[in-house]
């Protein structure tokens, strides 16, 4: 019975439609259709042959040799606005880095009001300070963001819903910002599991000059991975005795959390920002546990901004649990860069770091192939590494 | 010392900028009601929401005076700022208009516009909102 009133109403619709079609005419003149668009050209490299420094979840990256997929990206958005309360917008973007999808960002916005936004659809989780525009090289002041703290997210995109609502308090801005749906999982072996029933939020609080924030979010973990192959042997054989590896699989069953607080400062000429994370198992403490922070200071002569920071990440590893099973290991970054902005929307930035794995795997380097699966790549001591960027938008 | 010559150097030439710029104003129609500079700024940098905002083009020395004097930030730092909002979908960019007199018109006709002019280009088909002397 509904459908057919549904029907009804639908044919009495179209029935008025020659009769207003200038309306129709109009409303479809009416809509604002934007595109615009962003990129990254990069290259990068290290002081070391003994393990290839990444940004995320790439699965390959620089060595003494210069790798261009590192921070390279490109991406393009086209916006509709059919009012002041309805937008649709689909981005597309091409990077290495797993974490991020074909099209992160697909929704439709509803404003209702002026304070409240809602969207439906895909959409980037707020899980740091910077994380909605993590990729466009061009809105940040640094060249990459400290891997120690926005590497350790496994998860990125969610598909559902937000809800926004900000509020006017004494010259400054609350937002309150709450999220639900189902997201995909990268797990440190380049594999994805299912993150489903996701609830996350975010507590915002904007003055002229400084940011505050807060966030978490969680999610149900589920799906199968790989753990380290087990060695079989010596087996003896006609070439004589060999190794066997048997392929082990894990069946994944977690609640896994990832939250945060931190505060961005932009003031006159002087920048700002620091963070601290920590990502969180219910049963797994010992592969996924960790925390990361960061401190970053930069200064504005003019299009010239120089900037220094230094980054940590630990992970709570019982000393009998296997290290190479590990989400992530101990790390630490003392960067220095300078963002110029060379044109009207393109800015060149050079940055040097000296990245410390601690003996460890770190955050920052490949997992390679090895008999026993994939394991984390162990560079031979600390790794400087050098990288320039061209940021730009269009 | 160095220090020193090179505060005053800077101070000139910002003296001097200021010297040269057109007195400045922010219109809006003629039914809006007045903003502060700090309203202003948050509009103009996407941190609230709710007006139409049209701007001037970049080749217009207005526009980095009036971004100057409002928010502080020179046409480099709002760039970043706006693609910051843009690419999330947080808030829609101003709309660029050719000059003065267009910007003067789109704000005549839209009760939720808002857009800066010299103050004298203004005429009774709109309202200073805000007063950038």
């Amino acid at each position: 019975m509904r459908k057919v009133i549904a029907v009804g109403a639908l044919l009495s619709a179209l029935a008025q439609v020659p009769t207003h079609a200038q309306d129709a005419g109009n409303l479809l003149s009416n809509v604002d259709f934007s595109f615009t668009g962003y990129g990254t050209a990069g290259a990068v490299r290290t002081s070391t042959d003994s393990a290839e420094f990444i940004r995320g979840s790439e699965a390959s990256g620089a060595t003494q040799s210069f790798a261009e997929n590192v921070d390279s990206n490109l991406g393009v958005q086209a916006t509709a606005r059919f009012n002041s309360w309805l937008a649709v917008t689909v981005q597309g973007e091409w990077t290495a880095d797993r974490l991020t999808g074909d099209v992160p960002w697909a929704y439709v916005k509803l404003d209702p009001m002026d304070s409240l936004s809602l969207k439906l659809g895909r959409v980037e989780m707020p899980i740091f300070a910077i994380s909605d525009s993590l990729d466009v090289g061009y809105a940040n002041v640094w060249l990459r963001p400290p891997q120690e703290v926005y590497a350790l997210s496994n998860i990125k995109e969610l598909n559902g819903g937000e809800a926004s609502y900000s509020l006017p308090v004494a010259g400054t801005h609350l937002t309150l910002t709450g999220y639900g749906g189902t997201t995909t999982i990268w797990t440190q072996r380049y594999l994805a599991i299912n993150g489903s029933d996701v609830i996350g939020g975010e507590l915002k609080w904007d003055t002229q000059w400084v940011t505050l924030r807060a966030g978490y979010a969680q999610t149900h973990a589920s799906g199968t991975i790989p753990i380290e192959n087990i060695p079989v042997g010596p087996i003896p054989t006609p070439l004589g005795p060999t190794t066997a590896y048997i392929p082990v699989t894990f069946q994944v069953a977690d609640t896994y959390s990832f939250g945060g607080v931190g505060a961005l400062v932009d003031h006159d000429n002087i920048i700002a920002q620091a963070e601290w994370v920590r990502r969180r198992s219910k049963n797994y403490q010992d592969a996924v546990n960790a925390t990361g922070w960061y401190v970053l200071g930069g200064y504005r002569f003019g299009t010239v901004a120089p900037y220094v920071s230094y980054a940590s990440t630990e992970n709570l590893i019982d000393a009998a649990y296997s290290p190479s099973a590990a989400l992530s290991q101990s790390q630490n970054t003392a960067a220095v860069g300078v963002r110029w902005d060379a044109f009207k929307s393109a800015d060149i930035k050079l940055q040097v770091e000296h990245v410390n794995p601690e003996g460890g795997g770190g955050v920052s380097f490949a997992f390679v192939n090895s008999p026993l699966g994939i394991v984390p790549a162990t560079p031979s001591g600390s790794v400087n590494v050098f990288s320039v960027t061209v940021d730009f938008i269009f | 010392m160095k220090k020193l010559l090179f505060i005053i150097a800077i101070s000139q030439l910002l003296l001097a900028a200021g010297a040269h710029a057109d007195e400045l104003v922010v219109i809006g129609n003629s039914s809006a009601a007045s903003l502060t500079k700090d309203q202003v700024s948050d509009l103009f940098l996407g941190k609230s929401q709710g007006m139409r905002l049209i701007d001037q083009p970049a080749s217009a020395p207005i526009k980095a005076a009036f971004y100057q004097r409002v928010t502080g930030h020179d046409l480099s730092q709002v760039k970043a700022t706006w693609s910051r909002l843009v690419f999330t979908g947080k808030a829609t960019p101003p709309k660029e208009l050719p000059d003065s007199a267009a910007v003067k018109k789109a704000v005549a006709a839209d009760p939720k516009a808002i857009g800066y002019i010299e103050k004298s280009a203004v005429d009774g088909s709109v309202k200073v909102v805000l007063d950038l002397k």
